[in-house]
């Protein structure tokens, strides 16, 4: 018998992570859903087109919020000592219990999410094309701006990825509301690397930003008196940005493992 | 079968809660784990289990070590926690989710129980009340057949008559290879079930013995006051008369009076007779 990993255990606890939570799940996906619906009923009823980058920036939040409720929905039973007990006292490895948790809030739901997106986007064009003809807007204009390009996705995903593992690193740290907790904790670091960031920018240009949000722009003031956005890593080192995301991402799986196997109720 | 050596746990620094407490339970046996509240039975289940690590000292269940939490050791052993949480799913269902991890499950024992305890398999666990679902997670447990059976206060919040389906059932378990403690406060709930008195008291074991053993050194009587015999190693005087813990001198051994026992070996009184030294 293999005790480390067997693929029948983990199987069955795939299989029962879906059984257990099976409303909460078909629940969270039924929200997307509607959300959407609203989203397009509000477009049709003002008679407008849509945003196309609004559009994306609004689902890809929506998105990062319903990451942290389904990680939740995989933790939930870290958040009280009789949930917690029954989870470890299941005759299956620490490796394979660990995996079938992950497996949901990393793996199956961020690709749920790339996909719900990526339709969102597609009916988003969609629309435009028929409200442009059944409104008489005029024009297409709404229509690009948008790539779904492999760039786009990997950038996406490494986001939920990062979401998804600072929840889980707080559900197995915080015993109690830790949804709330870890929300003002990755607030918290969002500040600090806010704060942080201009400095970084400083020592890798020797200019000091005036204003910055963490890895993405700062604002330089130049020697004319004038200030312009400088992008930081974004624009010239996306692959480096990747490389931080995956990595922090990576760092904090391997925290929530070594947490895992040390936990007690 | 299970091993506990010179154990050292204590949830903060100030109040440690065993030390160096040690203790052997075999085979064949129903232990009742007895100790005033917050005195750590709970705690000394969830340390056999694997779910509190010791802070000194050493465990062992049939060899493994619980903090590791292996496979086969989780296989082989099953804790009835007092408060437990369940999926919103019938008790059919539950033995679809879970049975497969325990090798041993007996589907037709499940059954079985769940009929003794009268429980509906087709309502959801979650939505019946805390009696109802005890008993069908005690069901479960009972037909994983684990080596090692733990509970954890069973019969807290079961009425009378699940008490009495309680009772009957776990006396009708084979025990000839499984070792079952059942920790509890309500002493007279054990009566007439386990077969070991084991005492939780000052951070460690004070006391460990056989129904048996017991009732051949001691006998428990009532007495009235006018009768009131002389060699009391332990008494409880009532209004009129009393109940009296006394030396079996070779007369028939008497029920053993769980409580009366509970209170002598936890009295101040400790030493009041050497059937009540310790014994691991």
């Amino acid at each position: 018998m293999d005790t480390t990993f067997n693929i029948f255990r983990f199987g069955k606890l795939i299989t029962n992570e879906y059984n257990v939570n099976f409303k909460k799940i078909i629940l969270s996906l039924g929200m997307l859903l509607g959300i959407a619906f609203l989203f397009f009923g509000i477009a049709v009823i003002s008679r407008v087109p849509v945003y196309l980058r609004f559009a994306s920036v609004f689902f890809f939040l929506v998105i990062l919020v319903f990451q942290g409720y389904v990680t939740g929905i995989c933790f939930s039973e870290f958040s009280s000592k009789p949930g917690t007990l029954s989870f470890f006292l299941i005759p299956a490895s620490k490796l394979e219990k660990f995996l079938a948790k992950i497996s949901y809030c990393l793996i199956i739901f961020p690709l749920i999410f790339l996909l719900y997106h990526f339709l969102v986007m597609k009916m988003s064009v969609a629309y435009n094309s028929w409200a442009t003809e059944t409104f008489n807007l005029g024009n297409d204009a709404f229509s690009d701006g948008i790539t779904y390009d492999t760039d786009s996705i990997i950038a996406k995903f490494l986001i939920w990825f990062l979401v998804a593992t600072t929840f889980l690193c707080g559900a197995l740290f915080f015993k109690k509301h830790f949804r709330a907790k870890t929300f003002l904790a990755l607030l918290s670091a969002f500040i600090l690397m806010g704060v942080l960031s201009p400095v970084f920018y400083f020592f890798v240009s020797g200019h000091m930003p005036s204003m910055s949000m963490p890895f993405l722009m700062t604002m330089e003031s130049l020697n004319n008196g004038k200030e312009v956005y400088a992008y930081l890593l974004i624009e010239n080192y996306p692959y480096c940005i990747y490389g931080l995301k995956l990595f922090i991402g990576l760092y904090l799986m391997l925290v929530s493992w070594v947490k895992f196997n040390e936990k007690t109720i | 079968m299970v091993t506990i050596s010179d154990l050292n746990f204590t949830y903060s620094r100030r109040k440690r809660l065993f030390d160096k407490l040690s203790l052997n339970l075999s085979h064949g046996h129903i232990y009742g784990l007895l100790g005033k509240n917050g005195t750590g039975k709970s705690t000394l289940l969830h340390l056999l289990s694997g779910v509190l690590f010791p802070l000194k000292g050493t465990i062992e269940v049939f060899g493994s070590v619980p903090e590791k939490r292996e496979v086969p050791f989780l296989q082989d052993l099953f804790l009835i926690p007092e408060e437990f949480s369940v999926p919103d799913v019938t008790p059919t269902k539950y033995a679809d989710l879970y049975a497969q991890f325990y090798p041993r499950f007996d589907e037709n024992q499940y059954d079985l129980y769940l009929r003794e305890f009268e429980i509906v398999s087709g309502d959801s666990m979650s939505k019946m009340s805390m009696g109802q679902r005890k008993k069908a997670f005690i069901a479960f447990a009972l037909a994983c057949n684990t080596r090692v059976l733990l509970m954890d206060e069973p019969t807290n919040g079961l009425d009378i008559p699940s008490k009495t389906q309680f009772r009957k059932i776990i006396a009708s378990v084979p025990t000839d290879e499984r070792c079952i403690v059942i920790s509890t406060h309500q002493v007279r709930d054990l009566e007439n079930l386990i077969d070991t008195v084991v005492i939780l008291e000052d951070h460690r074991i004070v006391f460990n013995e056989s129904i048996d053993e017991i009732a051949a050194k001691v006998r428990f009587i009532s007495y009235n006051d006018s009768d009131k015999p002389g060699d009391i190693l332990y008494d409880e005087p009532g209004v009129v008369g009393g109940k009296a813990i006394v030396p079996n001198e070779n007369e028939p051994p008497s029920k053993v009076d769980m409580e009366i026992l509970f209170n002598a070996v936890t009295s101040t009184n400790k030493d009041v007779n050497p059937v009540f030294t310790i014994k691991n």
